[in-house]
């Protein structure tokens, strides 16, 4: 390689790399770092706040599903497109209102184009005796939260 | 002594008088920055209304008054979660004529979907995109796309329900992009909800991004008329090649040898002048005319109908049924049937790289602007199924789907929950 060749190759992976450093650059910028959104994992209330069956809890965007003793807290979040279910009573399922997604009381795919089932979130009860709910964490169906009452 | 003063501050802008003979006509198109897009002289043929129908005028106006209405909202709108909605309210209820700008906005962005939409069928039926205006065309299939992109982000900016979960459901089909769906869909919201982060990126895209991409792609698009020789007629083709053969004396080429430094593409002189007429004023009364009515139109939607704006955003409650934007709600339509990759993704890549393949698989030479020519039967047929399937999508999805996303017929009641 002479010299004209070598400095040409230098100057074109000089340029080429410039614009390449700042489009990357660029991209990057637009990823946020840090986020002011509400947390994944939260204290809600007290075990005996939530009466039996199924609780929506609109602004944490989970159910509470209590049966006795047994507590258990699913996503209230479509595994389709994010939109938020209800709990149709009387026939023991939750409806999405945007595709029609129907879930069984177990969180199950009935029918609809929800490609997941409803998660199910890991629940502890904190030191205050409040239930810490951990949106991080998925547990199967079988696990609960016993509370002695 | 006024008069003389006016006279020569008239003269100092427009350096001629008023455009009475053929060569003044021609200045006054030549010498004026915004009137120097058009030709001096068009052919009658391309005057003519049925062949185009205006629709890409139609949907340059529209563009215009969005702009205008546009920048007119932006004095008052905040793209903040917590004044947004106060602020659609007060531009609704409080701000002089703002209930009529915000409506002219809403209209003309609806009628812009659709006027491009049409724009493209009549250039399709008319097969006006062969050569040399396949680049045009494919500058259009992403001129629609940013006319669709636009609406889009404009619509979560009210902030109401609607806008709320029309941009979740459509963030959502972002994220089922195979690898790379998530990461888009966190760049696209700036994070991972719908909030603060996604109502100002949406912001910046609606009111500076997309519409500076768009005004210069329109620029190409127009200077792209120009230098594809002017609007598709009927013989051009065989003039064309005529052209090129040539005089046998060659005297003709050598004469205009300057005009040939456009490849022969340009109005010639000598060639035929019955056919052709000055742009002023023939062009630009036609392209006035048709302003005024788009204008009428716009003003009399705005003033008859209101812009929708339902209760302020809540992520709490989903509106059952929740549906994207119209022109969206075919896509939601084929997403409710199954696996969302299909019917959110792989069908509209595939329906938009097949439009950009159109003019380059096109083979034929007949028929070139002339209206749906039986020599296209099976090229009108595919894009008349794949058009008539997207609009009974969209049909379906807006008109027969209720609660839960159920079968309704459109003059069906829903249940009351």
């Amino acid at each position: 390689m002479d010299r004209r060749r070598f400095l040409s190759f230098l100057g074109w992976f000089a340029s080429l790399g410039t614009i390449a450093g700042i489009s990357w650059g660029s991209v990057r910028f637009m990823i946020p770092n840090i986020l002011y959104e509400p947390p994944k994992a939260f204290k809600i209330g007290k075990p005996q706040d939530y009466p039996d069956g199924v609780n929506f809890l609109p602004e944490k965007k989970i159910f509470v599903v209590r049966n006795g003793e047994s507590y258990k807290v699913a996503s209230a979040v479509c595994t389709h497109m994010g939109c938020t279910p209800r709990w149709v009573g009387e026939q023991k399922v939750w409806e999405c209102p945007c595709h029609g997604s129907i879930f069984d009381e177990k969180g199950g795919v009935v029918k609809g184009p929800a490609p997941d089932p409803l998660p199910w979130y890991e629940a502890k009860i904190a030191s205050d005796g409040r239930i810490f709910v951990d949106g991080r964490r998925i547990v199967p169906y079988t696990q609960s939260l016993t509370v002695k009452s | 002594m006024s008069g003389g003063i006016l006279n020569r501050v008239w003269k100092s802008i427009f350096r001629h008088g008023f455009p009475e003979n053929e060569r003044l006509r021609s200045e006054a198109i030549t010498s004026n920055l915004f009137l120097h897009v058009h030709p001096v002289k068009v052919y009658r043929e391309t005057l003519e209304f049925p062949k185009t129908l205006g629709l890409g005028l139609i949907s340059f106006y529209l563009f215009v008054i969005l702009s205008i209405t546009g920048v007119l909202l932006m004095f008052y709108y905040v793209p903040h979660v917590d004044r947004a909605y106060q602020d659609m309210k007060d531009l609704q209820f409080v701000v002089s004529f703002g209930v009529i700008i915000r409506n002219m906005h809403r209209w003309s962005a609806h009628a812009m979907i659709v006027a491009v939409f049409l724009h493209m069928c009549r250039v399709y039926y008319t097969a006006s995109y062969r050569e040399p205006r396949e680049f045009n065309w494919v500058l259009g299939v992403f001129l629609l796309l940013l006319t669709l992109f636009l609406s889009l982000t404009g619509y979560l900016l009210p902030w109401d329900q609607l806008a709320y979960w029309a941009i979740t459901i459509v963030s959502n089909l972002i994220g089922v992009a195979p690898l790379v769906g998530k990461k888009m869909r966190y760049m696209v919201l700036g994070g991972t909800i719908v909030g603060q982060n996604a109502l100002i990126r949406f912001y910046v895209m609606h009111v500076i991004v997309l519409p500076f991409l768009a005004l210069l792609l329109i620029l190409v698009h127009f200077w792209r008329i120009r230098k594809d020789g002017g609007l598709a007629r009927t013989n051009e083709a065989a003039e064309a090649a005529e052209e090129r053969e040539g005089d046998p004396q060659g005297e003709e080429l050598k004469s205009y040898g300057l005009m040939n430094l456009v490849e022969g593409k340009t109005p010639h002189v000598g060639q035929d002048p019955d056919r052709m007429v000055t742009a002023w004023p023939h062009l630009l009364v036609r392209e006035a005319t048709l302003f005024l009515f788009v204008m009428i139109g716009i003003m009399a939607m705005s003033v008859l109908f209101d812009a929708p704006l339902e209760e302020m955003a809540n992520f709490a409650i989903t509106p059952n049924p929740a549906k994207a934007p119209w022109y969206f709600v075919g896509l939601q339509e084929l997403l409710s049937w199954g696996n969302p990759i299909y019917g959110g993704i792989l069908a509209p890549m595939a329906a938009v790289l097949a439009l950009l393949l159109v003019p380059y698989l096109d083979r034929g030479q007949v028929g070139t602007a002339e209206w749906i020519h039986p020599t296209r039967r099976r090229a009108i047929l595919i894009f008349t199924a794949i058009s008539v399937t997207a609009i009974v999508l969209i049909f379906v999805g807006e008109y027969m789907r209720g609660p839960n996303w159920h079968l309704y017929w459109p003059w069906q009641k829903w249940p009351i929950h």
